[in-house]
Order: structure tokens, then C-alpha cells, then sequence
């Protein structure tokens, strides 16, 4: 089971930093579960990768209550641009959720297209990694 | 005083055209879209070349040239990509993409239209 997690994280670390290598803006990114909690993160120095998951997992509450209220369906992905920079939530399948850090310069256009690209490929891998955790 | 749509449906007007879209290069999203084609996704073409416009802006900055881009050219095997920031009052920020048939059409004339059709544009 180490071995099969430890190639479903080197697997998900390659689309995180692919994510950061081909959209100008990225800082970085964490994958968490629904329930807020990190999974994994590339964020170097900066901002706590625990507090992010947390952020993520609010965002996403959100999201799925407006979708509920407005009967939209299931939340997909989230946008927040502060004054200084973006934080965007993207669902990856039903458990886990990936969310980007970007400074003011962030291509966002790009960052949809790659990072829902990089969300459909994260599924099947986590897929494996939460079924084999117990607290999920 | 030409609205978006006349714009950009005069830009698919010029001889040879695929696609043309106008892009707010702040955030590499497209305000509007003509053409395009199933090998050429103009969401994917503006946000891309997002990041061209403002590499050569950057350049600029570096070399301490105080000048403006009036258009950038990129010549493919079988195409041409025009793109065209726009200078008009409430353009700043954003440039027009357009994307030619290299086998069917002028480019000298297609250059001189985008400029029309660029000068014309009011948001």
C-alpha cells in the first residue's frame, strides 16, 4: 500500500509543479480533502499549506450551498481575487479539492484551462490514495 | 463607434480569417470570440498568448525602451497570428487576436484592416 501512495504522490507533485512551471502567476498549490484537511501541498516559504486546505474546504462549502440554493448542481470551482493575489478551488472528484495560490499576475484564463485538466488527471490517482485512508 | 460583435465580425470578414478574439491580458480572459474551429480553441489561443504580450512587455521594460507594441506578428507554417493591442480610451489592457490562413490571405491588407478595426472598437 507505501508503494502505490508513494507513486500516487510523485504523480500528483508532477502536476502540481507542471501547474506552477506553465501559468505565470502561480505560487503554488494544495490538494485536501472535503473535509479541510492537507493531503499535500508544493507551497514553499509563504502561507501556513494546512490553512489553505481550511480555506479550500470553506470555499467549497460555500460553493456547494450557492449551487444547492440555486439548484446549480455540484460545485465545480471557486475564484477569489483579492486585492493582492487569487485563491481558486477546483473540485477533484467527490473527496478532495485542489486549490491554487496566485499573485496579482496570475494568467486566471490559463489557470482554468490547465488546472481543471490537472484536477480530471488528480481524480483517478487520489481516488486510490483516499480509499486507502481509513479517516476519509 | 463600432459595438464588439460589429468589430469582431468585421475582423472575420478579412480575407482568410479563422478566428479572431479580443482579450483582457490582466487576466488572459476573452471578451468575445468569432471563429475558431475545432484545432483552433480561441479560449485556450487567448490565454496563451496572454502570456506573449506580456513577455514582450516585459521586454520592453528590461531594454528601458519607453515605447508602446502597435502589433505583433507570428508566422506559422501554414498561418499567421495577429495580435494587436488596443490604445483606444477604455481599451487599456487588452489586444486583439486574430488568426489567418497563411495560404489565403494578404497580410499587408489584413494588417491595415486589423488597424481599422482596432481603432474603431469602443468597450
Amino acid at each position: 500500500m507505501n508503494d502505490k501512495a508513494d507513486k500516487t504522490f510523485t504523480a500528483a507533485y508532477a502536476e502540481m509543479e507542471s501547474l506552477r512551471q506553465t501559468v505565470s502567476g502561480v505560487v503554488g498549490s494544495v490538494v485536501a480533502g472535503v473535509d479541510g484537511l492537507l493531503i499535500i501541498h508544493d507551497l514553499g516559504s509563504g502561507p501556513e499549506p494546512h490553512d489553505l486546505a481550511a480555506l479550500a474546504a470553506a470555499t467549497s462549502g460555500l460553493g456547494r450551498q450557492t449551487g444547492l440554493a440555486l439548484r446549480q448542481g455540484a460545485f465545480r470551482e471557486s475564484t477569489i481575487r483579492s486585492h493582492k493575489g487569487y485563491f481558486s478551488v477546483y473540485t477533484i472528484g467527490e473527496a478532495a479539492l485542489l486549490a491554487v495560490l496566485g499573485n496579482d499576475g496570475l494568467n486566471v484564463a490559463r489557470l482554468h484551462i490547465e488546472a481543471r485538466a490537472v484536477a480530471g488527471r488528480l481524480a483517478p490517482l487520489l481516488d486510490i490514495h483516499i480509499a486507502s485512508q481509513s479517516r476519509l | 463607434m463600432a459595438a464588439l460583435d460589429t468589430a469582431l465580425k468585421d475582423a472575420m470578414s478579412i480575407d482568410g480569417a479563422i478566428g479572431v478574439a479580443l482579450v483582457d491580458y490582466s487576466s488572459g480572459m476573452t471578451l468575445g470570440v468569432a471563429g475558431g474551429s475545432q484545432e483552433l480553441d480561441l479560449a485556450v489561443a487567448a490565454a496563451g498568448n496572454t502570456d506573449v504580450v506580456r513577455a514582450k512587455m516585459r521586454t520592453l521594460e528590461m531594454l528601458k525602451i519607453a515605447d508602446g507594441i502597435e502589433d505583433i506578428l507570428i508566422t506559422l507554417d501554414t498561418q499567421y497570428h495577429l495580435i494587436r493591442p488596443l490604445n483606444a480610451r477604455g481599451g487599456k489592457g487588452l489586444f486583439l487576436y486574430l488568426a489567418l490562413s497563411k495560404s489565403r490571405a494578404n497580410l499587408g491588407l489584413a494588417r491595415h484592416q486589423l488597424r481599422q478595426i482596432e481603432s474603431a472598437i469602443e468597450i
